[in-house]
C-alpha cells in the first residue's frame, strides 16, 4: 500500500534480496571450499549448485506460470452469473485439494504418470493453481456489489467493468494466492527430487542418504533462502499495489 | 463522597492534559452529572475514580480514604460502573452477565438468582424471557439497561454511569430516566454519571459539573447554571432557550397565587357581574360542588345567557402543584389562553398561574 | 482394484503407520499449542515492569541466570542442547521483560520459518538434533507457531476494550480477565488457527519420515525406492485422508468450542 518512491525507499526495499544473495553466495563458497572429504567435494561444485538451482527455478516458475495462466481466468468464470451454482463446489473441490499434503500429490502422480520432470511440472501446477484460483474468486467476490452497480450506473459494459473495475480491485488478494503460490512450489519443487527431477532437493537427499553434513545443508540453506528470497521480493510487490 | 483534588491526568505522549487541576466535591446519595464536549476527558475522570488509570497529579478520596491506600480489587467491587458502549460479556448469557459481581463476591446461588430476577424487573425486561440470551440478541437500548442491571446488580454505594443511556430512542430513553430516577429516589446512591446531552443533565442531575478541555468551568445545581451561567461558554452550552429549560425546573407550587377570587356554577348571574367588577378583573374561574374547576367566564359573555351554564368557556387542563412550569406553560399554549388553574390530587381548585408571571420570570433570567 | 487388494493386504502395517503418524502429530500438536498460545497471549500484555530500568536490569539478570541454569547444571548434555536450552530461556524472559519488541520479533521469525520448504527445515536441524523422532518434532512444532500465535493474538486484540475495561472495572483480577474473559472470547479464533496448524503438521509429519521419524509417509518413500506404484499411491491417498479427516474433525472441534453468544447462526 506504500508505493515505492525514491532511491532511498527502494534501497530499503532491495536490502534484504540482496543481503540474502549474499548469504546464498557466501554459503555456496565456504562449502565447495570446505566440502568435508573427497566424496562431497565431487558433489558440491560450482557448477553443480548452479544446474540444480536452474532445475529448481525452472520448476518453481514454470509450474507457477501455468498455473497463473490456468487459475485467473478459471477464478474468473466461476465467479460469472452463469458459474454460480457450481462455484461453490468448485471451491469446496480447491479447499479440499488444500487440505493434501505436497508429499501426497506428488506422491500421487508418480504413481499415476511416473517419474520425470514433467511429472513434477504436473503436479507442482495442480497443487499450487489452488491458492490462486480461491484468491482470485474471493477477491472478486468481495468487491462492493454498490462498486458495480455503480459502474452500470454509468453505462460500463461487462467487460469493462471486469478489467477496470473488479479485478484492478481484487489484484492485491490474487496477486497474494500467487505469492502463496511460488513459496509453496518452492517447497513442493525441494521433493521433486523424490521423482528425479533434479533440484535444490537433490542435496539435501543425497546428503541425508550419504550421512553428509556439508551436502545435506548446502541443499537445506540454499532452498529455505530461495523461499525466503522470493517471498520477500512478491512480498514488495505485493505491498506497493495500491487497493 | 467522593472528593477530587486537583486532579490532573497527562495520556503518555499527548502534550494537553485530559482531566487539568479538577477539584469536585460529590455528596453521598447525589446524581452529579459530567457534561462537556466530546473529548473533554468525562471517560478518563470515571476511570480514574475507578482506578483504572492511574492521575498523573492530585488526590481521588473516596468517604475520606484516598482510594491510592485501598485495594484496587476491593474498590471496583464498590463501584458499579456502566461503561461507555456497555462492553456486556458476549460469551455469557444476560443472566450471567448480571451476576459477575455477585459472583466475584461468592453470593450463595439462590441470592444471586433473586437478584438477576429482581435486576431484570427493575429494568424492564421480562426474566423468563430475557434471562438466557445473549447479548448479540438484545437491541442496542437494551443492551445498556443491561449494562445498568449488570453495574447495578452487587448493590454497590457508588455509581458510575459513563453515557448509560445514549443508545436509546428519545421516547424509551425519557422512560428511562424517569425509572431511574424513581428507583434513584429509593436506593439513593452515589452517581456520578456522564452525558451529552444537557436537557438529560437537568433532568437527572442533582449536581451538574460542565468540563471543557479538562478544566471545570462551572460546578452547581441544575437551577444555578441555568439562571446564571458562569460564562459565554456555559450559556451557549446550555443553549440559548435555557430560560424554557429553566421552566422545566420551577414547580407550580412555587410561583401559584392562592386564595383566588372564584363562582360557583350554581351562582346567579348578577353576583357573579358584581363579582367581576369587584376583583378588577375580565374573567373568573367557575367550579362545581364538589370544588372542581369547569371552566371559566368572561366579562363580556355575561350579558349573553341567563345561567353560568350556558356562557362557561373551555380552560386549560389544570396542573398539579408537583407540574413544572414547562407543564402549565405548554398547557396554557394548547389553549391559546394567558391562565391555567392549579388543582390538588382531589381535583380541588386551590390556585392558578398566569402567563405574566410567566413573563416576569422568563425577562427575569434573561437579564442576569 | 489392485490398489485395494494391495491395501487390505497391508491394513495391518498402514493402521501401525497411522498410529505413528498420529502420534507424532499430536505429541508436537501438545507442545505448539502450549507454546503458541502462551506466547500469543503474552505478547498482548503490556510489558512489565513498568519502569524501564528496572525491566532491563531484571533482563540482564535473568539472562545471567539463564546461563547459569544451562552450563552448570546441564553439563552432561552436549553443548549444542545446551545452547537450544538457554535460548528458549531466553525466549520467554525476553517475552515477559519486552513483549512489544519481542512480538514484532516473533511474528516476523515465524512468517521465514513458514516460508521454509519442510524437508530443508528438517536438513538444518539434522547437523545439530541428528534424525529421528526428536528432530521432527522441533521442526514441527517450530511450523505450527505462527497461525496459533497469529490467530490468538488477533482474538485477543480484537476483543471490543469496553468488555475487558468493564471486566476490570467490575473488579476482576488480571488472571480472571485472561481466564474468563480473554480466552472464551478469542477461543474460535484460536481454534480455527490451531486447525490450519494440525492439518499442516499432518501434512509435513509425512515428509517427516525421510528423518527417520516414523509416519505415514514411509510408504511413499519405500515405494519410491522399490519402484512400487502400489505403494506409492497407498501412501499418497492415506495422507490424504489423513489430513481431510483432521480437517473435518477439527471443524466439527471448532464449532463446539464456540460459546453459545459468539455463534453467527
Ligand atoms: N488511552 C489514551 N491515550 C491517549 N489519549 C487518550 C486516551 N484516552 C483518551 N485520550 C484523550 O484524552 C482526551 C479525553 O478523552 P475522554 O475519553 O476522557 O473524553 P470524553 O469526554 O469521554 O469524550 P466522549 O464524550 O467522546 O466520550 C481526549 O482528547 C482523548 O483523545
Ligand atoms: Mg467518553
Amino acid at each position: 500500500m506504500n508505493k515505492i518512491t525514491g532511491k532511498k525507499q527502494l534501497m530499503k526495499v532491495l536490502l534484504i534480496p540482496i543481503l540474502i544473495i549474499g548469504i546464498g553466495i557466501v554459503v555456496s563458497i565456504y562449502y565447495v571450499k570446505n566440502p568435508g572429504g573427497q566424496m562431497a567435494a565431487n558433489i558440491i561444485s560450482y557448477s553443480n549448485i548452479k544446474r540444480r538451482l536452474i532445475e529448481h527455478l525452472e520448476l518453481v516458475f514454470v509450474a507457477t506460470f501455468l498455473a497463473i495462466a490456468t487459475a485467473i481466468p478459471l477464478g474468473i468464470l466461476i465467479t460469472r452469473k452463469r458459474f454460480k451454482k457450481i462455484a461453490p463446489i468448485i471451491i469446496t473441490v480447491v479447499n479440499f485439494g488444500q487440505t493434501l499434503p505436497s508429499l501426497a500429490v506428488i506422491g500421487l502422480m508418480m504413481g499415476l504418470l511416473g517419474l520425470g520432470f514433467k511429472t513434477a511440472i504436473f503436479a507442482l501446477w495442480i497443487y499450487s493453481l489452488l491458492p490462486i484460483l480461491r484468491n482470485t474468486y474471493t477477491g472478486i467476490r468481495k468487491v462492493d456489489p454498490n462498486i458495480i452497480d455503480t459502474a452500470y450506473g454509468m453505462g460500463m459494459k461487462k467487460m469493462q467493468i471486469l478489467w477496470k473495475v473488479e479485478l484492478p480491485l481484487a489484484l492485491y488478494i490474487i496477486f497474494a494466492g500467487i505469492r502463496t503460490a511460488t513459496v509453496v512450489n518452492v517447497g513442493t519443487a525441494a521433493l521433486a527430487t523424490f521423482i528425479g527431477a533434479g533440484g535444490l532437493g537433490d542435496f539435501i537427499v543425497i546428503g541425508i542418504s550419504l550421512m553428509r553434513n556439508t551436502i545435506l545443508l548446502t541443499g537445506a540453506i540454499l532452498t529455505a533462502l530461495l523461499a525466503v528470497f522470493l517471498d520477500n521480493i512478491l512480498g514488495n510487490i505485493e505491498n506497493s499495489i495500491i487497493v | 463522597m467522593i472528593k477530587l483534588e486537583n486532579l490532573v491526568k497527562i495520556y503518555e505522549g499527548n502534550s494537553n492534559p485530559a482531566v487539568d487541576n479538577l477539584s469536585v466535591e460529590i455528596p453521598n446519595g447525589k446524581i452529579c452529572i459530567l457534561i462537556g464536549p466530546s473529548g473533554c476527558g468525562k471517560t478518563t475522570l470515571l476511570r480514574m475514580i475507578n482506578g483504572l488509570i492511574s492521575p498523573t497529579g492530585g488526590k481521588i478520596f473516596i468517604n475520606d480514604n484516598d482510594i491510592t491506600e485501598v485495594d484496587q480489587v476491593e474498590l471496583r467491587r464498590n463501584m458499579g460502573y456502566v461503561i461507555q458502549g456497555t462492553g456486556l460479556f458476549p460469551h455469557w448469557t444476560i443472566a450471567e452477565n448480571i451476576s459477575v459481581v455477585p459472583k466475584l463476591l461468592k453470593w450463595p446461588k439462590d441470592k444471586i438468582e433473586n437478584v438477576v430476577n429482581n435486576m431484570l424487573i427493575l429494568i424492564g425486561l421480562d426474566p423468563d424471557e430475557y434471562k438466557n440470551r445473549y447479548p448479540k440478541a438484545l437491541s442496542g437500548g437494551q443492551v445498556q439497561r443491561v449494562g445498568v442491571a449488570r453495574a447495578l446488580a452487587a448493590d454497590p454505594p457508588i455509581m458510575l454511569m459513563d453515557e448509560p443511556f445514549g443508545a436509546a430512542d428519545p421516547i424509551t430513553r425519557s422512560k428511562l430516566q424517569n425509572e431511574f430516577l424513581y428507583i434513584q429516589e429509593k436506593i439513593r446512591k452515589t452517581i456520578v454519571f456522564v452525558t451529552h446531552d444537557i436537557d438529560e443533565a437537568i433532568k437527572m442531575g442533582d449536581l451538574i459539573a460542565i468540563l471543557k478541555d479538562g478544566k471545570l468551568i462551572q460546578y452547581g445545581t441544575p437551577d444555578d447554571i441555568l439562571s446564571h451561567p458562569e460564562n459565554e461558554f456555559v450559556s451557549e452550552f446550555v443553549g440559548s432557550d435555557r430560560t424554557l429549560k429553566r421552566l422545566g425546573l420551577i414547580k407550580v407550587r412555587d410561583v401559584m397565587t392562592r386564595g383566588v377570587e372564584i363562582v360557583k356554577s350554581s351562582d346567579p348571574i348578577d353576583k357573579v357581574k358584581e363579582m367581576i367588577k369587584r376583583v378588577n378583573n375580565n374573567f373568573l374561574y367557575v367550579i362545581n360542588e364538589k370544588m372542581e374547576p369547569r371552566g371559566y367566564v368572561l366579562e363580556e359573555d355575561l350579558e349573553k345567557g341567563k345561567n353560568l351554564k350556558e356562557i362557561i368557556r373551555t380552560m386549560a387542563s389544570p396542573v398539579n402543584p408537583e407540574d413544572t412550569l414547562k407543564t402549565a406553560l405548554s398547557n396554557m399554549m394548547a389553549l391559546g389562553v394567558g391562565t391555567i388553574c392549579v388543582v390538588n390530587n382531589k381535583n380541588e381548585f386551590i390556585g392558578e398561574v398566569t402567563l405574566n408571571v410567566l413573563t416576569r420570570l422568563i425577562s427575569n433570567t434573561d437579564r442576569e | 482394484m489392485r490398489l485395494i487388494n494391495f491395501m487390505v493386504q497391508r491394513i495391518n502395517i498402514l493402521l501401525q503407520l497411522t498410529a505413528a503418524h498420529a502420534y507424532l502429530v499430536i505429541f508436537s500438536m501438545i507442545f505448539a499449542i502450549a507454546i503458541a498460545v502462551v506466547s500469543g497471549i503474552l505478547i498482548t500484555l503490556p510489558s512489565w515492569p513498568k519502569n524501564i530500568l528496572l525491566r532491563n536490569i531484571l533482563f540482564i539478570i535473568s539472562l545471567l541466570a539463564g546461563i547459569l541454569i544451562a552450563f552448570i547444571f546441564y553439563k552432561e548434555q552436549p553443548i549444542s542442547n545446551r545452547i537450544i536450552l538457554f535460548m528458549l530461556y531466553g525466549f520467554f524472559i525476553g517475552l515477559i521483560f519486552y513483549r512489544k519488541v519481542l512480538r514484532n520479533v516473533i511474528l516476523y521469525i515465524d512468517s521465514i520459518i513458514m516460508t521454509i520448504p519442510s524437508i530443508a527445515l528438517f536438513g538444518l536441524f539434522i547437523p545439530i538434533l541428528g534424525i529421528g523422532f526428536f528432530n521432527a518434532v522441533v521442526a514441527l512444532v517450530l511450523y505450527a507457531q505462527l497461525p496459533i500465535i497469529r490467530n490468538t493474538y488477533a482474538g485477543i486484540t480484537s476483543i471490543d476494550p469496553a468488555v475487558t475495561d468493564s471486566a476490570r472495572g467490575m473488579g476482576m483480577s488480571n488472571l480472571q480477565i485472561i481466564l474468563k474473559v480473554k480466552l472464551p472470547i478469542a477461543l474460535p479464533i484460536i481454534m480455527a488457527g490451531i486447525r490450519t496448524s494440525t492439518v499442516m503438521i499432518a501434512g509435513i509429519a509425512a515428509i517427516a519420515s525421510y528423518i527417520g521419524a516414523k509416519s505415514l509417509g514411509e510408504f511413499i518413500f519405500r515405494g519410491i525406492s522399490r519402484g512400487s506404484q502400489n505403494m506409492i499411491l497407498t501412501g499418497a491417498i492415506w495422507i490424504g485422508i489423513f489430513a481431510i479427516i483432521t480437517d473435518f474433525f477439527l471443524g466439527r472441534v471448532e464449532k463446539w468450542f464456540t460459546p453459545k453468544g459468539l455463534r453467527v447462526d
